[in-house]
Parts: C-alpha cells; sequence; structure tokens
C-alpha cells in the first residue's frame, strides 16, 4: 500500500515515550466458545508508545484492542489499564472505558444526535461536566480535526472522513489517557484517508498513548515506535518500524509485507 | 454524443448549458393526472371504475346522511317526517336519536351536574400531551403539568378528597426519595427493589389511615355545623321538589299541546294526499296480481316442457326401478305445476276483486282533491278500464286452468299461457297509466305540502326543544331527589355515628376474645414449636368450610362466633370510616366506577392503557434482550402468555376470576382491575414492537456507547431506546390504535362502553329498530381519535426522519 500521510516533516522529537506502563497485558487467552482466538498475549505498552498493530484478517488484531477495554472478555490472564485491573467488576469497567478512547472502522456515531452533542455526551453523562463546560470542550477539539463549523449537523449529513474525525473529537471530549484505533480507515474513500491520518498524526505529536489496528503502513512506518505483526491469534514479530520493514525476521512477516508492499 | 460526433474524437466543452424549463405536458397539473390517472390502459380503466364506485358509494350514503331527521322523539316520528318528505326509512337517517341520547353515548350513566369534570380532564389531557408530543415547541416546563396530570384527572372523574391524589402521588415521590439516598449506597437493583417497596408500603399502609385520619380530624370539628346545614337542607327540599314537579307537568301539557299541533299537521298532509293514496291502494294490489299471473305464466310454461319431455303424460319406459321413479316424479312434479296455475291464476283474482275500490270511489276523491288543479287528471281516471274489464277474463283463464291434466295438448297450454300473458298486459298497461296519475299528482300536491312540511319541521324541532326542557326538569327532579334521600341517609348515620364509634372498643374486645377461643390444630411438622410461637390457621380461616371435615361441632361453633363477631366489627369499622370520609371530605363528590360509560369510557381505558403499557413495553423488550436468565426467562413467559390468550378471556379473568384471588371483603374497582388487564395485553404486543426496533440496530451502537463508559441505563435511556423507538414508531401506534378500539370488549363483562350504550338505547320502545345511525355516530367518534393518532405517527415519523442511514 502506498504511502498516504502528509508530506510535512513529522516531529518525532515531541512523540516521547515515558517510562511509565500504561498497559500490561499478561498472558492473555480468549476464546470464542472453543475457538481460540488470542494466545499467551503479552504485551506493555509505556505511557507515549504508538503501536501499530497489523496482520492478516482473522489473526485476532481488532479482538486485542477490544479486549484492552472490555468491548470483549478475556478468558484467562490479566489486563492492566493505567494500574487497573479489567475483571468483571463493573466499576473498573466504567473507569476504564472513561480513560480509554476508542475509534471504530465504522465510527459508530449516534444517529439521533447533532456531532456536538455526540461529543458532550459522554462527558455531561459520565464525568458529570457541566453543559456548558462541555460544550467549550468539543468545541475545542472539534476545531482540532477541523471541523467545528458542523457542529450542528447531524453524522449523516457529513462524509466519511469528517464523521471518523468526528468520532475521534468524541472520544478526546473524555480526555482519554489511551486511544484505541479499530481499522480507522478501512472504510474510507482514498480521498478521505489522508485527512484522517493527519488528525491521527498530530494526536501522535502531542503524545497520545496509540494502539492502532490499521494497514497504513505509511502512516506505521511514521508515526510508530513499534509495530506488531500478528497472525493466528498470537503475537509473531515485534520491532521498530524501521527494523520491521526492512529486515522483517519471521517468513510469516516477510510473506505478509511483500504481499500488502508488493504492489 | 452527438458533441462528440460533431467535433471529432477530441472534445472539450467551452461553455456549459444553461437551465431549460421542462416541456409543457411534464409539468403541473397535466403531468400529475397523466402519471396518475392515465399512465396506461390499465390505468385508465382502473380510474373510470374507481370514480364509478365512489359514485356509487356517496349517491346512496349522502342524501341518506344529509338528508336525515334531526328532531323526532322517537323512531315512528322520525318515519312520519320522512313519510311527509316522499323518502321512506331507507332514504333518510334518523340523526333523531343521537341529538336525544348523545350525552348518554358520551358519558353513560355519569350525573349531568357533574360533567364538567370529565370535560375538564379532557380538555387537561390535551395540555398534558402537549409536551410529550410536541416537545419542540413546548417549553420543557410543562411536562411537570404532565407528571400531575394523572392524579389530578383520577381525582376528577372519581371525585373525593382533594388530598388523595396528593398522597397517591407521594408515594411516587417516596419511591424516589429512598431510591435516590440508596443508590449510593447499595446497588442499583437492590435501591431499586427497595424504592418499590417503599411505595408499596406507603400506598398500602400509610396512605389510607392517614386519609382516614384527616376525614375524622376535618369531620369532628364540622359536626355540629354539618348536621346543622343538612336538617336545613332537608327542610327546603320537598318544596323544590314539588316546584320542579309542577314546572314538569307544566311542560308536559306544552309538549301534548305540540304533540296535537303537530298530528294536525300531519293529517292535514294526509288529507292534501289523500288522491295520491287512493292511487297508491289501486297500484299495489294490481301489482301483487301481475306478479301472480307472471308466477303463473312460468308455471305453464315449465308443464309444457316437462309434457312435452315425455311425450305426453309421464309413464315409465321400462321395467327398471330407476325408470319408473324417475316417470313418478315427474307426474308428481306435472301435478303440483297443475295445483299450482290454478291457485296463482285464483290468488290474483282475489287480489284484484278484494282490494281494488272502484275506480268510482277514486273519481269522487279526485275531484275532492288533486283533480282541482289539473284536470286532466280526472280525465285520465275516467280513461282508465273498470276492474271489471281486468277480473272478466281471470274467470274464463281459472275455468281453463282447472281443466288441465296431464293430457292437455301442448298448443292448449300455449294458448292458455298466450291468455295469461294478454291479462298481464292489460294489467302492466293499467298500473302504468296509474302511475302516470301519481306522477301527476304528486306534482299538483308538491306545492300545496311545501308549507304543512315546513310547519312540520318548525314543530318537530319546538317539540325536541320542549322535550329536553321537560328531560332536563325531570334530571333535575331525580337528582334533588337522590339528595333528599341521601342527606337522610346521612342525617341518621350522623345520628349514630358517637354511638357506633363508641361500640367500637367493645366490639374489638369481644372479636379478641372470641379467637382465643378458637381450637388450633397446627399442622403436626410445627408442633415442636413453642405455644406463643405456634401457628393456629383456624384463626385466620374466613369461612367455617374452612375447617377440616372431621371437625367437631363445637370448634364449627367457636370458629362461627369469632367470623360473626370479627364480621360485625369490621363492618361497624366500614360504616365509621365512610360517615367521616362524607363528614370531612374537602373535595368532590365521589362518582362510582358503575355510573362511568359511554364514549368516556373507552377514552379512560384507552388512555390509561396507552400511558401504562408503554413503560412497561419498554422495559419487557429490554428484560427478553437481558443476559440474565431468569429476567429473560420471566419476560418471555409473560409476553407469551398474555399475547397468547384472547383480550375478552383476560377481561372475563379480572371481572370473575380475579375475586376469587383477592383477601375477601377488598373491593377492588372493576374498571380498574379493566385498566391492569388492557395495560398487561398491550404492554405484551408493545414489547414485542420495540424488540423489533433494538434488533434493528447496530451493534456499534451498543459498542459506541458502550466505549464511552457510559451506564448500561444511561445507554439504554441516550442511545439504544430512542433510536429503537424510532424504528417502532408505527408499530407502536398501531398497537395504541387497536388497543384503543379494543375497549368496546368490555361490553362483555357488562360495563356500559358506547356499543352496550347503543343496546341499551335500542331497548327504549321508541328507538327499538334503530341501528346504522348509533353504529355511525360511534364510528365517527373513535374514528376520529384513530385517524388522529395515525397522523400524528406519521408527523413523528417525518420529523425524524432527519437521520437518514
Amino acid at each position: 500500500m502506498s504511502d498516504t500521510t502528509t508530506e510535512r516533516a513529522i516531529n518525532r522529537e515531541a512523540m516521547k515515550v515515558s517510562d511509565e506502563v500504561a498497559i500490561q497485558i499478561t498472558d492473555m487467552n480468549k476464546w470464542y466458545g472453543t475457538f481460540h482466538v488470542l494466545r499467551d498475549i503479552n504485551l506493555t505498552v509505556n505511557q507515549g508508545e504508538r503501536i501499530v498493530v497489523c496482520g492478516p484478517s482473522g489473526s485476532g488484531k481488532s479482538t486485542l484492542i477490544r479486549c484492552i477495554n472490555r468491548l470483549e472478555e478475556h478468558q484467562a490472564g490479566t489486563i492492566m489499564v493505567d494500574g487497573t485491573e479489567l475483571s468483571s467488576d463493573l466499576k473498573n469497567i466504567d473507569k476504564i472505558r472513561s480513560e480509554v478512547g476508542m475509534c471504530f472502522q465504522h465510527f459508530n456515531l449516534f444517529p439521533h444526535l447533532t456531532i456536538l452533542e455526540n461529543c458532550t455526551l459522554a462527558p455531561i453523562w459520565v464525568r458529570k461536566t457541566p453543559k456548558k463546560e462541555a460544550e467549550e470542550i468539543a468545541m475545542h477539539f472539534l476545531e482540532k480535526v477541523k471541523i467545528p463549523d458542523q457542529a450542528l449537523k447531524y453524522p449523516g449529513q457529513l462524509s466519511g472522513g469528517q464523521q471518523q474525525r468526528v468520532a475521534i473529537a468524541r472520544s478526546l471530549c473524555m480526555k482519554p489517557r489511551i486511544m484505541l484505533f479499530d481499522e480507522p480507515t478501512s472504510a474510507l474513500d482514498p480521498e478521505m484517508i489522508k485527512e484522517v491520518l493527519d488528525t491521527m498524526i498530530e494526536l501522535a505529536e502531542e503524545g497520545m498513548t496509540m494502539i492502532c489496528v490499521t494497514h497504513e503502513m505509511g502512516f506505521a512506518r511514521q508515526v510508530a515506535n513499534r509495530v506488531i505483526f500478528m497472525d493466528a491469534g498470537q503475537i509473531v514479530e515485534q520491532n521498530e518500524p524501521e527494523e520491521f520493514f526492512n529486515n522483517p525476521q519471521s517468513e510469516r512477516t516477510q510473506l505478509f509485507l511483500s504481499q500488502i508492499l508488493g504492489h | 454524443m452527438t458533441d462528440t460526433n460533431t467535433h471529432g474524437v477530441g472534445y472539450v466543452r467551452d461553455k456549459m448549458l444553461p437551465e431549460k424549463s421542462p416541456p409543457i405536458g411534464e409539468k403541473g397539473a397535466i403531468k400529475w393526472m397523466r402519471e396518475n390517472l392515465f399512465s396506461s390502459k390499465l390505468n385508465i380503466f382502473l380510474t373510470a371504475i374507481s370514480i364509478y364506485v365512489i359514485y356509487i358509494v356517496l349517491a346512496s350514503i349522502l342524501p341518506w346522511a344529509f338528508g336525515g331527521v334531526w328532531n323526532a322523539g322517537s323512531l315512528t316520528e322520525c318515519r312520519e317526517v320522512l313519510f311527509s318528505f316522499y323518502k321512506t326509512s331507507h332514504d333518510g337517517a334518523c340523526w333523531a336519536v343521537i341529538e336525544d341520547r348523545w350525552l348518554q353515548l358520551l358519558f353513560g350513566f355519569y350525573p349531568p351536574e357533574a360533567y364538567w369534570r370529565p370535560i375538564l380532564a379532557f380538555v387537561l389531557l390535551f395540555v398534558a400531551l402537549a409536551p410529550i408530543l410536541f416537545a419542540d415547541k413546548v417549553p420543557s416546563k410543562m411536562m411537570w403539568f404532565s407528571l400531575a396530570f394523572p392524579f389530578l384527572a383520577v381525582w376528577l372523574i372519581w371525585g373525593g378528597s382533594f388530598w388523595t391524589p396528593i398522597f397517591a402521588a407521594f408515594g411516587f415521590v417516596a419511591g424516589f426519595i429512598v431510591l435516590k439516598i440508596l443508590s449510593k449506597v447499595t446497588g442499583p437493583i437492590v435501591a431499586n427493589l427497595l424504592a418499590l417497596a417503599a411505595a408499596l408500603f406507603w400506598w398500602g399502609a400509610v396512605m389510607s389511615p392517614l386519609s382516614d385520619a384527616l376525614h375524622k380530624s376535618i369531620g369532628a370539628g364540622r359536626f355540629d355545623t354539618t348536621l346543622a346545614a343538612i336538617e336545613a337542607r332537608t327542610a327546603e327540599l320537598p318544596a323544590e321538589i314539588a316546584a320542579l314537579e309542577a314546572a314538569g307537568e307544566d311542560k308536559a301539557a306544552d309538549i301534548a299541546a305540540a304533540l296535537e299541533e303537530k298530528n294536525a299537521t300531519v293529517i292535514e298532509m294526509a288529507g292534501i294526499r289523500v288522491g295520491e293514496f287512493a292511487i297508491e291502494q289501486q297500484i299495489e294490489p294490481k301489482t301483487a296480481a301481475f306478479e301472480q299471473l307472471d308466477a303463473a305464466q312460468e308455471s305453464i310454461e315449465d308443464l309444457s316442457d316437462i309434457l312435452t319431455e315425455w311425450g305426453r303424460a309421464p309413464a315409465a319406459t321400462s321395467d327398471s326401478e330407476a325408470a319408473i321413479a324417475e316417470a313418478e316424479r315427474a307426474a308428481a312434479s306435472a301435478d303440483t305445476l297443475i295445483g299450482n296455475i290454478g291457485s296463482l291464476l285464483s290468488g290474483a283474482l282475489s287480489d284484484l276483486e278484494e282490494d281494488t275500490a272502484d275506480l268510482t270511489e277514486v273519481s269522487e276523491i279526485m275531484v275532492a282533491s288533486a283533480a282541482q288543479e289539473d284536470a286532466s287528471i280526472l280525465e285520465d281516471v275516467s280513461a282508465m278500464v273498470d276492474k271489471a274489464e281486468l277480473i272478466d277474463p281471470l274467470a274464463g283463464l281459472i275455468e281453463r286452468a282447472g281443466s288441465i291434466t296431464t293430457a292437455t295438448t301442448a298448443a292448449d297450454l300455449a294458448a292458455l299461457r298466450a291468455d295469461v300473458e294478454t291479462a298481464m298486459a292489460a294489467l302492466s298497461t293499467n298500473i302504468s297509466s296509474l302511475e302516470t296519475i301519481r306522477a301527476k299528482i304528486v306534482a299538483t300536491n308538491a306545492d300545496d305540502l311545501e308549507a304543512p312540511q315546513a310547519k312540520l319541521v318548525s314543530q318537530m324541532a319546538g317539540l325536541t326543544a320542549l322535550r329536553n326542557e321537560e328531560s332536563s326538569l325531570s334530571q333535575e327532579v331525580f337528582r334533588v331527589s337522590s339528595e333528599a334521600t341521601e342527606a337522610n341517609g346521612f342525617m341518621s348515620a350522623l345520628a349514630s355515628l358517637n354511638e357506633r364509634e363508641a361500640s367500637l372498643p367493645q366490639l374489638r374486645e369481644l372479636t379478641a376474645t372470641a379467637r382465643e377461643q378458637i381450637v388450633c390444630k397446627p399442622h403436626w411438622l410445627l408442633r415442636w414449636l413453642p405455644a406463643f410461637l405456634e401457628p393456629c390457621p383456624e384463626r385466620n380461616m374466613i369461612n367455617v368450610n374452612q375447617l377440616p371435615e372431621d371437625a367437631t361441632n363445637e370448634e364449627r361453633g367457636l370458629l362461627s362466633i369469632y367470623l360473626n363477631a370479627r364480621n360485625q366489627e369490621l363492618s361497624i369499622e366500614a360504616s365509621v370510616r365512610d360517615t367521616y370520609a362524607e363528614l370531612g371530605r374537602v373535595g368532590l363528590a365521589p362518582i362510582d366506577s358503575r355510573e362511568i360509560g359511554g364514549f368516556m369510557l373507552a377514552l379512560i381505558v384507552g388512555v390509561a392503557g396507552i400511558v401504562l403499557s408503554l413503560p412497561l413495553g419498554i422495559l419487557l423488550a429490554l428484560g427478553r434482550q437481558s443476559h440474565l436468565f431468569f429476567v429473560n426467562k420471566i419476560c418471555v413467559a409473560f409476553i407469551e402468555v398474555i399475547r397468547g390468550v384472547p383480550l375478552i378471556v383476560w377481561l372475563i379473568t379480572a371481572s370473575l376470576l380475579l375475586n376469587y384471588f383477592l383477601p375477601p371483603g377488598s373491593n377492588f374497582d372493576l374498571l380498574l382491575r379493566v385498566i391492569i388487564m388492557v395495560t398487561l395485553f398491550a404492554a405484551a404486543y408493545i414489547a414485542e414492537v420495540i424488540r423489533g426496533g433494538l434488533a434493528a440496530l447496530p451493534t456499534g451502537q451498543y459498542e459506541g456507547a458502550d466505549s464511552l463508559g457510559l451506564s448500561y441505563w444511561q445507554s439504554m435511556q441516550l442511545i439504544v431506546l430512542p433510536q429503537a423507538m424510532k424504528i417502532s414508531i408505527p408499530g407502536i401506534v398501531n398497537t395504541f390504535i387497536g388497543l384503543f378500539k379494543d375497549t368496546v370488549l368490555v361490553v362483555f363483562i357488562g360495563l356500559f362502553d358506547p356499543i352496550g350504550l347503543a343496546g341499551a338505547i335500542r331497548a327504549d320502545t321508541d328507538w327499538n329498530g334503530i341501528y346504522w345511525e348509533l353504529f355511525v355516530f360511534i364510528g365517527v367518534l373513535f374514528f376520529i381519535f384513530c385517524f388522529s393518532m395515525g397522523r400524528y405517527s406519521l408527523h413523528l415519523e417525518k420529523k425524524l426522519q432527519r437521520e437518514h442511514r
């Protein structure tokens, strides 16, 4: 896949990785019924890290990041997010979900609410922010994703790229410490992919911890400080982007990269 | 394309084309008609057929509806008026029944002096609905009124002290307070359950003692003044009643006089129309005779067919049983036909002989009436043949028919038939000339009748006004005399109040002692308990028959002494409570559910059912989606059981069977039971409709809500339900419309809904035989409400269509 990311110089200097651990996954296993989807996943993500997860479809990438905010339940091992362990305790789940933002392939905006209402809903109801303050925050982030003029429209009136940027703004309104992206550009026209990736790069430049499932290898090369390759429910290879793309170690990774970069 | 061709392969447009208006046939009314009415041969055909059918339907309904009679005291009077306008009862509606009984159809037997209460409640209903139905146009603070409305409406309709609805509402407040306090301490489920328990405790154990205490304290203070007022009032009442009755008698005399005048007009009109009636009397028997002759002619033809088929008299052609039987059948039917021919001909003869007056009499009547204006009528009458000329040929025919046998030749039969037809032709000419004469008479009468017709109509209107006045007088008499009865009853209740109240402690003591005496036989499994803990099922019995069969007479006797004492105590207690309730009431006169009926009943049941079934249905739908095993299964079972049994069965359960399950002596209002049943029934359907909406929602919406950290109830309230409900609007409104119409089923459990009242009205001799007018009225009332609901649903769907997926 070609590079669709920005031509401007990316400020990698700003993307500092701290020593503080944001996510710690230890020996995590997950089954769908009897199907073993995730096998012995071990992953530590530090605060400020940008991690790109790639791999063939069905390899468990989406399931992995959906486990991090408990959209999927894991059956064995532990997941610690910001020092809180994910268990069936509803309070912990709600706490983690409000700290972890997530963007979906199909945006999952609420079609019956305006863009502004989409953005202020969670701050008002979960964080108990006063409405006026929530709206100010929402407008701030909408400006950041460059669509403040669409605030009073409904999601159905926006293009796919704009909707995805609203989805990012909606997550940011909760002031999350971690952002998860689940194939955020897969459902977009090529023209719109760039505007979403630009937004994500800006976010990375501000030091946001990000885990991103994507096939945008250009983005991975420019922004990620680690690329993880998954296949058959396990982490096959992880490395710094330069090393990962130029010198893949495992055969499976080499095959995958040759297929997606080959044309 | 052409551009490319003329300019070669390479082509660049240098000027964009301007907008043009479409051709004439492609815009406006012409386009609409061409597309919608005449788009194809089939469409043209259907358009023509539809217009014709609409014409036929309207041509029969509109004259009936708009040519109806509004002023009449009974169906007979309706027919009188219709007849005076040359109409039969099929050509004109008798709306007078609606004019006479519309209040009853609307309110049932609700006391007329309190009509303002349901009317006010109805008007306030719309005020309360406004913030819900048109949330974007009405200030949201109005919601407080909407929340208070149910309590206000119940109080307005059923009456009672003003604090009752406030106390009832406080049950919700109590539940809410408990919920608010506990939800921080315990989990949401425990908090909800305890809140429910608190509300139930308030309604069940606190509310009515508190209300009784208020009644008592207010009542005790008022005792003397009330007694004095009632005594004064009772002294006035007989005179008032007498005055009203005297006025009623005057009115009755007025009505009798007006009736006489009306009858005079009717007679006057009959006098004008006497010529017409005379001709009518000529036409009727002749038409009957004509029909008989026609039948005779057909019988001759049939006979001739049979005889021709068999050659002559039917006889068996072979010895086989079948052949013999067939010949016998043919002979028998030939004989029957021969008999018929004779009797039909004689019937015709006797019709003509007995019923038709002599033409000379008709002439005389004509001279006296119509012929004065149109001399040609008399000429026409005299030009007509005398009845003898019609009768004479028939005598000959009868003789010839008498001689018919199976041996008569076909030629003879044909000759006979031809002669019968000749007689028919003569009759038919006669009838048609009579009809011509009648038409002339009607034409001459038309002018003369105009004045009396107008007079009759105005007399009828006057009569109706008088009757209305009389009926309001008699209503007033009824009201005042029942007030007198109540006042007397209340006076004696007040007189004995202190005594009854004083007797209560003693009665309680008696009951307690009798209770102690009862022989206890606890279950053998529980006998090891210490004596004061041993349960005594006998002490909770309400009937001696509940004792086991081997109980001794002494045991039975002791139980029955206790039961009698207890019943007496309870009834005295209740009577004291009732007297205080009456004495200490600050509010509206109480009205019993049995008095509520008519369209008002349908509205009460319908609106209550709609308002209550929606939240219940939502909860059931969410329960059915739940992952909690028991919540899920209980909801599924509830929905399936309620849905799987006809509503009428549930209503009958509510009216009859529920009594067996309720504690004895509890007087659970029938109307309330009906509302509960209708609500449960509708909720099961609503639940399924909303489940459809929930299922149609993409899982991404749930995930989106979850990922933002919204709790289950928050995501339901803010994300899932608004969208699911929007999808379900048509289904929900459809269910509501069905529920509203199904309220007429309460007629089967003895409530007087509009249909039941229609039956009651027809049972009145005045209106016996009226169907259409009553049902049209009821149908129109229902239609207005159901149609409005349907329209509102369309409006809502359009309004919410902004988000297109």
